[in-house]
């Protein structure tokens, strides 16, 4: 009994530190956009108005354009971001390891760039008259698109970029996964007779199952949080705008940090129905 | 031992006067938070500040982008008191009983300012604010392609060309055939710098606010629709870009540097540079020659006015009157003459007060100031093109005029549509719904 209680007040001060920061800098901040979410302020002055950001939110069709581009984001950059990296893991995890470190390397690389740098890298790729594209497809005679100038194109593009910046973390995460399956496990297959092709598919993939979706749910929400990209590629027009850019257009641009809060109360909970989902897709692979 | 004893008393008095003295220093000592985004250009001005009241314990809060640091000052109770930027974003804060009015009480030679200066700071009949300098943008023709064009622009250059005449202009540019050469650029990509745009609208009489009335736009008019007709004919023709809908600021004043442009909106000082810049990396052989008019005029109109930007300083009210007169000491040194002869030539600036010395403007991309002088004349006729630029929601109406202009641009709506659907959605944030 002594133990047990030994090791939980031992629990108890490992978690402080981290405990204090996220009630500073999360829990405390979370619940002053509560609070702003139902007053109209410019900080200067303030007036309770209720849920009427919530109800504005709702009913603004502008809004629905953000959320359906973000969706499409985050469905693009998801899926493509937790399958590619994945396909090569499984292809490449019984490699000799310099091949392994060099995959490694290359899907990590676009991570080290800072993101404005890289966006404007992607400018210049899909400016339409000078950029990379456009001296591409001139050479088998299609001519220049204006790419950023057409919203189905700019989110493509757009999710694309964001997709080469993050791809390394996935695919380090399902490397790391792999390694620590127990290999007793694929001799006991081989043995079996399983080809290697069976052993992926029938032993590796299953058991990387809480690590897929731990990528889905990251992925996901970098689809939401796309920021710098857009400013740069769009300026936010086009309705490309996510979620989180709409935020900072609200609450930055136009002073409305009221309408800010309840759009970012309104994104909290999408993510944390995101977050229940997987926790419940977990808890049924374990059952 | 004796010795080191007294030593270390001597060392122990010495140490508690300094801390008495410094904690005595500390009680009385009043805080004064200025809030700005030049560190190198107001430090000098803060180093004044600082000799010349002592009382005074300045803390200086970097602004970042926009408005945040003041918003997040006020959110946390800690007002800042001296707030220096852009009248645009000035603009939020300026209401009487939150800003202080800044009387001969607290700025001693308030009638050293020119004439006009101040005329943007007036809320109900108080001033609240203090302009540091003018930045002013023409535009900017460059002579060097013209002559190659074939266009004799006169030794008594007009201050502005006709629309019909600007397309001329163009049409000779474009048939050089030189790739990459167009007689203007248009940007929709990005929301920087849209007041070029505006001029073309402002070129056939478009306004944005009707005479100082800032409750609602006026901007949705016939003549706003020819202006935005003819900056697509600009495009559709091949005289601007043809990515216009995707160019940004960034990209077309790069351009512009680069000797590509045949007019275009610029300023001088610092800006001049770029051309310096364009030489250097290559992308042209030598300085183009060129001459600031102001924008194109259409038939009917007789001037289009120059677009201007700036800085200004506001002193935000305490509740104490003692802390904001010694706010206001700050602010007359960020906005004096001294001040404001360090910056005005070289970054293009124009000073707003009368007793600013001599100007040292930079003679190796501007000799003897004849391009920063042009500009200067071209504003005291044509004055300056009225965007509400102090008012409270300047900055809210990048965002709306932009998604309504790339929509005109790439031909899904017409300018009837587009300027009425701006006209709605602005002047609902106008209204603060």
């Amino acid at each position: 009994m002594k133990g047990v209680k030994g090791q939980r007040l031992m629990l108890v001060l490992l978690l402080f530190p981290s405990a204090v920061f996220i009630i500073l800098f999360t829990g405390l901040p979370f619940i002053f956009m509560l609070e702003k979410s139902l007053v109209a302020t410019d900080y200067i002055s303030t007036q309770f108005v209720g849920l009427k950001h919530y109800f504005d939110t709702f009913t603004d069709p502008d809004y629905l354009d953000v959320f359906v581009s973000s969706m499409i984001y985050a469905v693009t950059v998801c899926s493509v971001t937790t399958i590619v990296p994945l396909l090569f893991a499984l292809l490449a995890y019984d490699c000799p390891k310099w091949v392994q470190s060099y995959a490694k390397f290359i899907f990590f690389v676009p991570s080290f760039t800072s993101g404005v740098i890289m966006t404007l890298i992607y400018r210049w790729i899909f400016q339409p008259r000078i950029g990379l594209i456009t001296y591409l497809t001139g050479l088998v005679g299609i001519p220049p698109v204006m790419w950023m100038a057409n919203r189905w194109t700019a989110i493509g593009g757009i999710a694309g970029m964001t997709i080469s910046g993050i791809m390394g973390v996935p695919l380090l995460i399902y490397m790391s996964s792999i390694l620590s399956i127990n290999p007793e496990l694929f001799d006991v297959a081989r043995m079996d007779g399983a080809t290697q092709f069976q052993i992926k598919t029938k032993i590796v993939l299953p058991l990387l199952g809480p690590s897929v979706l731990l990528v889905i749910l990251i992925t996901m929400m970098s689809g939401f949080f796309i920021m710098e990209t857009i400013l740069l590629m769009t300026g936010g027009g086009y309705d490309t705008q996510t979620f989180i850019f709409n935020i900072f257009d609200q609450g930055i641009n136009q002073s409305k940090i009221g309408l800010a809060s309840a759009r970012s109360v309104i994104m909290f909970f999408v993510i944390l129905t995101m977050v229940l989902v997987k926790r419940r897709l977990e808890k049924r692979g374990k059952e | 031992m004796k010795k080191t004893i007294v030593l270390l008393v001597v060392l122990l008095l010495v140490a508690g006067f300094a801390i008495g003295k410094g904690q005595a220093e500390g009680i009385e000592k009043t805080k004064i938070i200025l809030v700005h985004g030049y560190a190198d250009f107001y430090q000098p001005m803060m180093d004044q500040y600082e000799a010349e009241n002592p009382q005074a314990e300045l803390v200086w809060v970097p602004k970042g982008g926009g408005v945040v640091a003041v918003d997040a000052l006020i959110a946390a109770r800690e007002k800042p008191n001296v707030f220096m930027s852009t009248p645009g974003e000035l603009g939020k804060f300026l209401l009487p009983g939150f800003a202080v009015e800044l009387t001969d009480e607290y700025i001693e030679d308030i009638g050293d300012f020119k004439d006009g200066a101040l005329d943007i700071y007036y809320r109900e009949g108080q001033l609240l604010a203090l302009p540091v300098l003018v930045s002013l943008n023409a535009f900017d023709i460059n002579l060097t392609l013209a002559k190659e064009a074939g266009i004799a622009i006169p030794a008594e250059v007009p201050d502005a060309m006709t629309t019909d005449e600007f397309v001329e202009f163009s049409q000779a540019i474009k048939a050089l055939g030189k790739e990459g050469v167009y007689g203007t650029a248009i940007w929709a990509g990005n929301r920087g710098s849209q007041q070029c745009n505006w001029h073309w609208l402002s070129a056939f009489g478009g306004k944005f606010y009707e005479a100082g009335d800032y409750s609602k736009t006026v901007l949705n008019s016939p003549e706003s629709v020819k202006g935005l007709n003819y900056i697509k004919m600009l495009v559709e023709e091949g005289y601007a870009p043809p990515e216009a809908p995707v160019l940004d600021d960034d990209e077309g004043i790069a351009f512009w540097a680069a000797g590509k442009m045949g007019g275009l909106w610029a300023r001088a000082g610092g800006w001049l540079t770029m051309i310096d810049n364009a030489v250097k990396q290559g992308m042209i052989e030598e300085r183009f020659e060129h001459v600031f008019m102001t924008w194109p005029v259409g038939p009917g109109v007789e001037v289009n006015p120059l677009s201007y930007g700036g800085a200004a300083g506001m002193v935000i009210d305490s509740g104490d009157k003692e802390t904001n007169i010694l706010a206001a000491k700050l602010l007359d040194i960020m906005t004096g003459a001294a001040a404001q002869a360090k910056t005005i030539g070289p970054g293009a600036g124009y000073g707003t007060r009368k007793s600013i010395p001599a100007l040292d403007i930079n003679p190796d991309y501007d000799p003897g100031g004849k391009h920063y002088w042009r500009i200067s004349e071209l504003y005291d006729r044509a004055g300056g093109l009225d965007l509400g630029y102090s008012t409270t929601y300047m900055s809210a109406m990048g965002g709306e005029w932009l998604s309504v202009f790339q929509d005109f641009m790439t031909s899904k709506v017409s300018a009837e549509e587009a300027l009425a659907t701006f006209e709605e959605k602005f002047n609902k944030v106008l209204a603060g719904e």
